[in-house]
């Protein structure tokens, strides 16, 4: 049965020690150690139905592929959208806040020195463009939401 | 392959090893299951939530994990089920009389 657990232990050196990792050892290593017993109660040495049980489990790779399918790219895949979706928000509303401000500069130096004269009008639909834009960046970001659920 | 063992879910919790057995049992011997497969389709069924696993009391030393099917386990089964139906009543129209 020590062979088992050296055999385990050496096909999965690779990945990090994590709980996850450990249980799925662990179960492996139980499934293989109860097909052992079964050769045995069949008539076979320990050696040879140790051997038997290791072969018959076939492939570990393929448990691994999945395994790590499961928790390496997913996860940091994830967490990029969802940064970049809470960011699009963020930035819309800085634009507005941003443009507003602007313009409320422009209004008062406007009104302040030459009320005669209105100019602002005319940087305010330069400066509207930074909202606009914001804007529809958003909302992409949350059409995009939207087709994930 | 993820709709056997779903199938065999439905039947009662499971840990790995039975659900080999079975497998083995219910085809006599036909088809051998490679548990290294068996395991690859866990992680595959759990991580899409179909099924859900737990630790089960001990049996001679260790603890087991037991695997039980969800309630969205359970619905997608009965769609894949009636999916092979229908695929199966298509086929059979061109395949018979052969």
């Amino acid at each position: 049965m020590q062979k088992i657990n050296m055999y385990v232990e050496e096909q999965f050196a690779d990945l990090p020690e994590t709980e996850q990792i450990v249980n799925l050892k662990e179960e492996i290593k139980d499934s293989m150690e109860e097909k052992a017993a079964d050769f045995m109660l069949d008539g076979k040495s320990e050696e040879d139905a140790v051997n038997k049980a290791i072969v018959d489990f076939g492939n570990l790779a393929e448990i691994k592929r999945e395994f790590q399918l499961e928790h390496a790219p997913q996860k940091s895949t994830v967490r990029n959208k969802k940064q970049k979706e809470d960011m699009s928000t963020l930035n819309l509303g800085f634009s507005i806040c941003g443009s507003l401000l602007i313009i409320g500069l422009l209004v008062f130096v406007n009104m302040y020195y030459t009320p005669d004269e209105i100019w602002f009008v005319f940087p305010t639909f330069a400066i509207l463009w930074w909202p606009v834009s914001m804007a529809f960046v958003w909302m992409k970001a949350r059409k995009r939401k939207v087709m994930q659920r | 392959m993820d709709s056997i063992i779903l199938r065999l879910l439905m039947d009662g919790d499971k840990y790995g090893y039975q659900i080999s057995k079975d497998i083995a049992a219910w085809t006599n011997d036909a088809f051998l299951i490679k548990e290294a497969t068996l395991y690859a389709v866990f992680q595959r069924l759990e991580r899409r939530e179909l099924i859900e696993s737990y630790q089960g009391e001990k049996s001679h030393g260790g603890k087991r994990k037991y695997y039980t099917i969800t309630t969205l386990g359970k619905a997608y089964f009965h769609e894949a089920a009636k999916e092979w139906k229908e695929a199966k009543q298509l086929i059979d129209v061109f395949m018979e009389g052969v």
